[in-house]
């Protein structure tokens, strides 16, 4: 059984907590996102025949209350940026957080998936063709979720999980 | 040697070899031979190992108290040595044994028996005491065994889980829990309390080393020892002691040292860290309160408690007995006094009947003055009953009738007693009151007054302000002088407006025909049926009813057209009467509910050219 600590990343309310809510089942309340601005969840899967558990971090949305703390992204070995398909912002955010997990130390080695949510609400999307070839270009995965209908939420972690076992990747490099 | 020196000469290679012989006596003399002979002894193997045979006790003793290496160099051998004989031949190995095995398992068991019979023996003298309610209480209110609570409150501290975990990642790496302890998923639990550490120190911005140690919680603590890779949290209950943390500084140098390789290269694989579980389970340690011998101070409370009781009993006996004595002593004069007792007593009850009679009559008088209170009746005579009272009066019948505010009262059936409640059996004429509440509520229930319209009646004068449409002041100035009571009537501050802007009710009107025509009602599949109790379908009932109502004061004609609909399975004949159906039966329910027939019609049979099982609406107002 490997181990493997995801992060979930994006701005205020693009849905990363429902997108978690949707895939486990949680033990800890979701107070802990205002308290400690994370919460921690697992979800255990086989990809490619290896068992493998997903420690889910769903971190706090990255907004003028809650910075990502750097500490929180420490000894990840994947993530998922989420983006709200009908906030423009949300796009903004999520490309200064894709920089910033490139920059870790072996932040290269880091595979991203990224979320283009509220899929149900697709006629409101706002994203233009640039910014999804941006986001394509960056050679991450793209797939479009919504936890509202269950659309992509699995495709989203198994993808991530899939590129982990691929790579068997850790990022060794610590921060602090 | 000179002679010999020569005669050799001549003879060339083997005096030589017979020279260097004797060199060698010469120069070695006796030690040479004892030097071949040791050699002889090495190189034989027999003969070496009859040597070492002599020392090899002695050399392992040595070996043995200097280091102990031997030990570890000998223990593959003897585990082999031990497997082997036991595979050959157990019962060999099982005999040896039993000398040792037998005391030892004989101790085990009694130990084992000791230590239950001492906790039964401890629960027994607990089971009076306050703490050991207190303990079931506890046991109820919290859900858990009631030995886990005992256990619980007899331990001084008790290690539950303990906790190791990658310091980067957070990723738990092994776990190990007592027994009884509760524990949530470690998984998330190992790395919510990595990112409680990364917390308090991202927040109170730590510097250098410094880092989270204890975590503490009511009886909960959580002691956290942070090595170069791993950090490893003990999470305990009761008051820990300082060792422990010694302990886990051990645990936690010893962890690193085995398993130093395996941390740096962590890439999520914990199955190696198996090997170091018991590490973690001897951290699992805890430690049983001592007991104080303490005074039996709940059985002296319950002594004391038994003598003041027989104390009680003693003095009331005492008493009685100097009653029985007085009695004894004057019998007649006692009989006597129990005669006049009882007559006294009659008479005590005989007042507390009439007593209690007045007492009746006086909360009877109160809900005839509570009757009389109230607009619109009169209490005119009233009569007891068996059961209660007969009441006879006047009720107007705007009036509330006094079943539905006259409080219910006790009867009295025997003296003292009142166990049912007395029945008031009402007798009322219709009347037209003139009291003015009643006049007022007769006023508006007849003008319908407008909401901007203000009714009221001052004396005899009926005064009425606001804004009223001209038709609604004729019919003021034909009502009021039918008032009873009322003399005049004061228009001077009612204004009279223009009849009511039809513009206000079209607007009203055009919203309502908007939500008439967008709603619908659906079907289930193959159903035509209308459940009346539909929420949607009642809202619609009630847009039509208002929508005719304002029509009607616009004075405007409504017409709605019901058509059904179904989905394209079936044929299309069945369909089109299936859409008929529903349309039909549509109609059938807003006629029963009060819609004029007349307004609706039914459009033409549509079948499922929408592809939908609903019946639409299209209203016209004219």
């Amino acid at each position: 059984m490997i181990q493997k600590k995801i992060c979930m990343l994006g701005s205020f309310s693009v849905g990363k907590t429902s997108l978690v809510k949707q895939y486990v089942e949680s033990v800890f309340s979701d107070k802990y996102h205002t308290t400690l601005g994370v919460k921690v969840d697992k979800k255990q899967l086989t990809v490619q025949g290896q068992a493998m558990t997903l420690m889910l971090w769903d971190i706090a949305g990255d907004d003028d209350f809650f910075k990502v703390r750097p500490t929180h992204l420490r000894g990840m070995a994947g993530t998922i940026i989420v983006i709200d398909g009908t906030r423009r912002y949300t796009f903004d955010v999520a490309m200064s957080l894709y920089k910033m997990v490139k920059a870790l130390p072996d932040g290269h080695n880091i595979p991203v998936v990224f979320a283009l949510n509220k899929a149900d609400m697709k006629s409101q999307w706002v994203l233009s063709e640039e910014m999804l070839l941006v986001l394509k270009e960056t050679g991450s995965a793209v797939i479009e979720s919504s936890a509202k209908d269950d659309l992509g939420v699995d495709e989203l972690f198994s993808t991530l999980a899939g590129k982990l076992v691929l790579t068997g990747n850790i990022s060794k490099g610590a921060i602090g | 040697m000179y002679s010999e020196n020569n005669t050799s000469a001549p003879l060339a290679p083997e005096p030589q070899a017979h020279d260097m012989q004797r060199l060698r006596d010469l120069l070695l003399g006796k030690d040479y031979e004892s030097l071949l002979e040791l050699r002889r002894q090495i190189n034989t193997p027999e003969l070496h190992s009859e040597q070492i045979a002599r020392v090899v006790s002695e050399a392992l003793q040595l070996r043995a108290s200097q280091d102990e290496t031997l030990s570890e160099v000998l223990s593959p051998t003897i585990e082999n040595a031990l497997s082997r004989s036991i595979e050959s031949d157990p019962q060999r190995l099982a005999n040896a044994l039993y000398p040792v095995m037998g005391p030892a398992i004989r101790q085990s068991i009694q130990e084992a028996l000791a230590q239950t019979f001492d906790t039964f023996n401890q629960l027994l003298e607990q089971s009076l005491s306050p703490k050991f309610l207190g303990w079931r209480f506890d046991a109820w209110r919290t859900g858990r065994s009631y030995s886990e609570v005992v256990l619980l409150n007899t331990l001084e501290y008790q290690v539950e889980q303990v906790f190791l975990i990658h310091s980067d990642t957070g990723l738990l790496l092994r776990h190990a829990e007592a027994p009884q302890a509760i524990s949530k998923d470690p998984d998330m639990v190992s790395g919510m309390l990595t990112a409680i550490q990364d917390f308090i120190a991202d927040s109170f911005s730590i510097q250098g080393d410094a880092s989270l140690k204890r975590l503490r919680l009511g009886e909960l603590s959580v002691l956290i020892e942070r090595g170069p890779r791993a950090v490893l949290a003990a999470v305990v209950r009761g008051n820990p002691p300082g060792d422990l943390v010694e302990l886990l500084t051990e645990t936690q140098e010893s962890i690193h040292q085995q398993m130093a390789h395996t941390l740096v290269n962590y890439e999520g694989d914990s199955e190696p860290f198996v090997r170091i579980h018991h590490l973690l389970e001897d951290c699992l340690v805890s430690q049983r309160q001592q007991r104080v011998k303490t005074k039996p101070w709940f059985a002296g409370l319950l002594l004391l408690t038994l003598l003041s009781l027989v104390a009680y009993w003693g003095y009331q006996h005492h008493r009685a007995g100097q009653d029985e004595l007085a009695l004894g002593q004057s019998e007649q004069q006692a009989a006597a006094q129990s005669l006049q007792d009882e007559l006294e007593q009659k008479k005590k009850l005989q007042q507390l009947a009439a007593q209690a009679e007045r007492e009746q009559e006086q909360v009877f008088r109160e809900r005839i003055k509570q009757i009389n209170a109230e607009p619109g009746v009169v209490v005119v005579n009233t009569d007891k009953t068996e059961t209660g009272y007969r009441i006879e009066g006047l009720l107007d019948p705007l009036a509330r009738h006094p079943d539905t505010f006259v409080e219910r009262m006790p009867l009295l059936t025997r003296v003292g007693v009142r166990d049912v409640d007395a029945t008031f059996d009402y007798s009322f004429q219709p009347y037209v009151s003139a009291e003015p509440a009643m006049v007022m509520k007769r006023a508006h229930l007849v003008l319908q007054p407008a909401k901007n319209t203000v009714l009221n009646l001052r004396d005899s004068v009926f005064v009425v302000s606001g804004v009223a449409e001209q038709g609604w002041r004729n019919k003021l100035e034909n009502y009021w002088r039918n008032m009873p009571g009322v003399t005049t009537l004061d228009v001077s501050r009612l204004k009279v407006a223009e009849p009511t802007p039809v513009r206000e009710h079209t607007a009203a009107i055009n919203r309502l025909v908007d939500t008439i025509n967008r709603a619908k009602y659906l079907f289930g599949a193959g159903r035509t049926d209308v459940d009346e109790t539909s929420p949607r379908l009642n809202q619609q009932l009630r847009h039509i009813k208002e929508l005719l109502r304002l029509a009607q004061v616009n004075e405007q004609a409504v017409r709605i057209i019901l058509t059904g609909n179904t989905d394209q399975s079936g044929s299309a004949r069945i369909n089109e009467q299936v859409s008929a159906d529903r349309a039909v039966n549509v109609r059938d329910f807003l006629i029963g509910r009060g819609v004029p027939a007349a307004i609706i019609s039914l459009g033409k049979k549509r079948g499922s050219e929408v592809n939908e099982r609903s019946v639409t609406y299209w209203v016209r107002v004219y």
